[in-house]
């Protein structure tokens, strides 16, 4: 018991740095890891040896090199520069998409589970019919009639169904809950039931939903770059990098192996720093660790 | 067979956890012998789950044995491989846990899960599905489920769940075990499927030669089924003896401090309310013709067909009226409407026609506004406390948003939050905690120190006890009433079990099936009912009594005998 009040405590006292146990080693590596990653992104001029379309022909499709430490791609650009303008690509897409996503997901979810009936039906309605259509489809045909520069937008309007049901269901036990009736009891509005109580309740797993979808955004992206309808050329998003590489995969597998090694590392450190932020932010998970 | 079916003999259990190992079982000595019922009674944390499961071999990963031996028919079962061990837990030896709507698999029928551990078993082997099936019937007959043949189709949500211990108990029965372990199976159970789980239980016995070994923390239910009892207290079996020799003649403290703090050994209520005496009542609530019907929902398809919509009645046609600062009891079984009563009084569910006055104001009609602001001089404390408190909120947010949500201005919140938890007995050092750091009894009181925050005249008190241990149970009620003397609050209780109200309520009111078929002071209720319903409730109240409980045993099963079974 001791115990648990002192790690309450500890929770409230510093809750940004790493020390609640509840990071546990590799949350905190993967806490880390984000962190480096956002840094690259910020400073890539600063970290990238060469600009990312400076063009050396001669030396096209080369392996790791003194002079290019991971290569160069098919027109003799750096593959280490790239990779880290990539990054920045990647984060300026994934992140305004995801929280586009969660955003509207959050409203539509939060109306559709709280307030029901007719409401409830609509939201639903338009949600069914966004994922009747297969993701890639409905992105493809989108930024065929609105350009390239709704890419963003695109990205996060596929993964708002998602965020919207799974918050809905949420809403809908949370409503039903003890707790919830306790505050209605105690004369409670709306607004306060619904951002006081059942917002916390929700949105922690949700969180960890956004967390491990930023990969899912960054490989759509990939994807649409690859089909010719995402990042436009010269720029060096990870899914153009793949798709060009792709074409040279027998002479020089180099493009792909870091393109699809950045892909990787950032997906993996976003998505087990997601599960580190869930335990943490859950005043609970105390108790499932303390073996009670 | 001679001597004993099960022998404990000084066994330690040990939790591992962080912070070092956590002594559950500190060496418990104990026999059954064969047809014996052995009560095991205890508080929470007095080790008596650990101890069940052990002997079912149910302990976790992070718990082990640190000493001692259970043998069963004098094998030692720590030698046992796993295979012996499962054909030993599957012949020999079966539980009956506490809720048995989370035992059964809900998405198989309970003929399947029935028949499926009997086709297992190596005398059945190759037997015809119908040889199989009769004897599932037998055995569904037998603990007394109605046209067991039928139901063997029926999903677990389809039974009632009295029906559903029983489909346990019949689980149980499959294999003929010769030793029963009952961890807490009634505790779920309303007053009246109680009583009859037990006497169902004590037929077994007296058919079967079932030995049975029952966890139970109900004192009453002990004195109703067991021969002898042993009593545990922090890891130790403080005593053991005879279950007369023990409610009669108890000698270790704790075992008549637990028989001091039940229900039943509390005085009779037989004054009149102090607050409000004879010229100055004035009532807090009356109800004329309440009603409130729940309608459940026809598919479209079956509106199409104009298929009948069911209409539950759960409160119909109720009048009451309760006076400023009384204490009045709703009890009833669960079904019986008292709870949406008590909703409904509050505005927290909507009526279906009738009128309902709080305070002199007629509330049917208010707008939802104007019943926002009524809330603060009205409250209720929720049966499930732990679950009624937000659970991402520190116990200090929760007993302050009273005042943020009713414009309240506090002027030194944590005086007021220290001032609210001594106000229920509880130590400011709460103030931090989460909901699910508290216990159960702590939750409570955090729901009562909540409800009463901002003066209110009216409190619902829904099951306040349920689920608690008795001494922790008693100091609710201690509390409760102890704050209608200093507050003069009037008190709306509702329960199923009438002894745990006796010395609180002034007047009582029996409800079934939405109604209210008696009324009267609690002594009258209690000492004189009428109505039969009432008379049903309160036989089946189980009360720390064992010879008075093997009375009314006898008389309803002709069955019981006061020794133990002939041996077989």
């Amino acid at each position: 018991m001791a115990q648990q009040v002192q790690a309450s405590e500890t929770r409230r006292v510093n809750w940004i740095p790493l020390a609640d146990p509840n990071w546990g080693t590799g949350g905190r590596i993967a806490a880390v890891m984000v962190a480096a990653i956002v840094l690259v992104a910020i400073f890539a001029p600063l970290l990238a040896p060469y600009p990312y379309d400076a063009q050396d022909i001669p030396n096209r499709l080369q392996g790791p090199s003194q002079e290019y430490l991971l290569g160069t791609d098919q027109f003799g650009r750096d593959l280490l520069s790239r990779v880290i303008y990539g990054t920045r690509i990647a984060l300026t897409t994934a992140l305004p998409a995801i929280g586009l996503a969660l955003g509207a997901g959050l409203v539509l979810g939060l109306l559709a589970g709280y307030l029901g009936g007719a409401i409830d039906t609509v939201i639903v309605l338009i949600l069914d019919t966004l994922q009747a259509f297969p993701g890639v489809i409905l992105a493809l045909a989108i930024l065929a009639l609105a350009g390239p520069s709704s890419l963003v937008y695109v990205l996060g309007l596929t993964f708002i169904p998602g965020y919207a049901r799974v918050i809905r269901a949420q809403v809908l036990s949370a409503r039903s809950q003890p707790y919830v009736q306790a505050q209605r009891g105690l004369g409670a509005g709306h607004l306060r039931i619904l951002f006081g109580h059942i917002f916390p309740n929700v949105v922690a797993p949700v969180i960890v939903l956004a967390a491990m979808d930023i990969p899912s955004v960054i490989t759509l992206e990939a994807g649409l770059s690859f089909l010719g309808m995402g990042v436009p050329p010269p720029s060096p998003s990870w899914g153009v990098m793949l798709s060009e590489g792709f074409q040279y995969m027998r002479q020089s597998p180099w493009q792909i192996i870091w393109a699809g090694a950045a892909l990787v590392v950032t997906t993996l450190s976003i998505t087990l720093f997601g599960e580190a932020l869930r335990r943490v932010l859950d005043p609970r998970s105390s108790n499932e660790r303390g073996g009670a | 067979m001679s001597g004993e079916l099960l022998r404990v003999t000084d066994l330690r259990v040990a939790y591992h956890t962080p912070a070092g190992p956590f002594v559950a079982v500190k060496g418990a000595n104990f026999e059954v012998g064969p047809g014996e019922i052995v009560g095991v009674v205890g508080e929470s944390g007095s080790g008596k789950s650990t101890l069940a499961s052990t002997v079912m071999g149910l302990l976790g990963s992070n718990a082990s044995i640190s000493g001692g031996t259970v043998e069963y028919r004098g094998t030692d079962l720590a030698g046992l491989d796993p295979e012996e061990m499962r054909r030993l837990w599957g012949n020999e030896i079966a539980m009956i846990f506490q809720d048995p709507g989370t035992s059964l698999n809900p998405v198989l029928t309970i003929g399947r899960q029935l028949l499926t551990p009997l086709r297992q078993r190596e005398e059945m082997r190759g037997q015809p599905d119908r040889v199989l099936r009769e004897r599932v019937i037998r055995i569904l007959d037998r603990v007394g489920l109605p046209d067991p043949e039928r139901r063997l189709n029926s999903y677990p949500h389809e039974f009632s769940g009295g029906m559903r211990q029983r489909v346990m108990i019949a689980m149980a029965l499959l294999s003929n075990p010769g030793l029963l372990i009952a961890d807490e199976p009634v505790s779920a159970l309303d007053v009246t499927l109680k009583k009859q789980i037990n006497e169902l239980l004590l037929g077994l016995r007296e058919e079967l030669g079932t030995a049975i070994l029952y966890i139970t923390h109900d004192l009453g239910v002990v004195a109703q089924v067991c021969d002898r009892v042993l009593v545990m207290n922090e890891g130790e079996i403080v005593e053991t003896g005879d279950v007369v020799q023990i409610f009669e003649d108890p000698q270790h403290p704790y075992t008549r401090k637990l028989l001091a703090a039940s229900p039943a050994a509390r005085p009779l209520r037989r004054e009149q309310p102090t607050t409000a005496r004879e010229g100055d009542r004035e009532p807090i609530v009356e109800a004329r013709e309440l009603r409130v019907y729940f309608r459940e929902r026809t598919s479209p398809i079956g509106r199409l067909l104009r298929r009948q919509e069911r209409v539950v009645k759960a409160v119909d046609g109720v009048d009451i009226t309760i006076d400023e600062g009384e204490i009045v009891a709703l009890v009833g079984e669960s079904g019986s409407g008292k709870t949406t009563l008590g909703r409904t009084i509050l505005r927290l569910q909507e009526e279906t026609g009738g009128e309902l006055r709080v305070a002199g104001q007629e509330i049917t009609e208010l707008p939802g506004g104007e019943v926002r602001k009524l809330r603060a001089r009205m409250q209720m404390i929720f049966q499930d406390a732990v679950a009624s408190l937000s659970p991402r909120r520190r116990v200090r947010y929760l007993l302050l948003e009273p005042f943020t949500i009713h414009d309240v201005k506090v002027d030194d919140p944590d005086a007021k939050v220290r001032e609210l938890l001594e106000m229920v007995d509880l130590g400011g050092e709460l103030a931090n905690r989460y909901p699910h750091e508290l216990s159960g009894g702590q939750a409570r009181r955090v729901g009562i120190a909540r409800a009463l925050a901002l003066n209110p005249r009216l409190l619902v008190a829904d099951e306040p006890t349920a689920g608690l241990d008795v001494s922790v149970g008693s100091g609710i009620v201690d509390l409760l009433s102890s704050l209608r003397e200093r507050l003069g609050l009037t008190l709306i209780l509702i329960t199923h079990d009438l002894n745990s109200i006796r010395d609180m309520a002034d007047r009582v009111a029996v409800m079934n099936g939405g109604r209210i078929v008696e009324r009267g002071t609690t002594a009258q209720i209690l000492e004189n009912p009428q109505h039969p319903y009432t008379r049903e409730l309160i036989n089946a109240v189980t009360i720390p009594d064992p010879r008075l409980m093997r009375e009314r045993i006898r008389a309803a099963t002709g069955r019981f005998e006061d020794n133990h079974p002939k041996e077989n």
